[in-house]
């Protein structure tokens, strides 16, 4: 399972794919409750997935400025794999031994996001 | 291990969980086969060396003859785990010296989808 990196995961650091938080931040010390109940259920976590920064809507290339923005499997790999949760759409639809990706729908949420999405 | 490997040589090995029956010998190509579909870690190279993992004492050396004369594999080896609790689940391993490690594929991030790749620390109790 892949896992988006922002999702606190123990013994790992989320970056929120910026390099000013990085620097902000140390090592989580405790997994997200998502994450927990997920380790629990027996999911195997292989990786955190790239975002776009803060879970922001970036386009490829210049706004994705502190990371590369992962390629889209369709077509001639250069199609937008849009956001924000790219890298955990890309992995699941290019990678047949990855079973399963978590996404999530924004960082912060406001009241009346989900209601929007 | 009634035979330790010499030197610091990393052998594959696949590790058969205690066969408390004579007959399930005989269906070690169906192991083999299920745990060659089921998972992805597991290529020829990990069926040449076999260990016969169990929880008790007293068997296990018949179990490692009746697996030789299988033919199946070039060397068999017994391990005995600390409790029935703590043997393994038939599978691929790594054995280095006396001691057996967990195996894991490495598979290419060619779409650059990830930012950083993680194993658990502990499968049987995962830490969160």
């Amino acid at each position: 399972m892949g896992l988006k990196d922002i999702f606190r995961l123990k013994g790992t650091k989320v970056t929120m794919m910026n390099r000013s938080y990085m620097e902000l931040y140390s090592t989580d010390e405790e997994s997200a409750d998502y994450v927990k109940k997920l380790v629990d259920l027996g999911a195997v976590i292989v990786g955190k997935t790239k975002m776009t920064s803060f879970a922001s809507p970036e386009e490829p290339t210049d706004q994705w400025i502190d990371f590369h923005c992962p390629f889209n499997p369709r077509g001639d790999n250069y199609q937008s794999p849009s956001s924000s949760s790219t890298g955990a759409a890309v992995a699941l639809a290019g990678y047949s031994w990855l079973d399963y990706s978590v996404a999530g729908d924004c960082a912060f949420p406001q009241p009346g996001d989900l209601h929007q999405n | 291990m009634n035979e330790p490997i010499a030197g610091l040589d990393i052998r594959p090995v696949v590790v058969i969980r205690e066969l408390i029956e004579e007959e399930l010998v005989h269906k070690i190509e169906n192991l083999l086969r299920k745990i060659a579909l089921l998972d992805d870690v597991f290529s020829d190279g990990f069926a040449t060396i076999a260990i016969v993992q169990t929880g008790a004492t007293g068997i296990a050396d018949e179990l490692v003859s009746l697996l030789k004369t299988t033919g199946y594999f070039e060397t068999v080896y017994c391990s005995y785990a600390e409790s029935p609790v703590d043997v393994l689940p038939s599978a691929p391993y790594f054995l280095h010296g006396y001691n057996i490690h967990q195996a894991w594929r490495l598979y290419p991030d060619d779409l650059d989808a990830f930012i950083c790749s993680v194993i658990p620390e502990d499968v049987w109790e995962p830490k969160w």
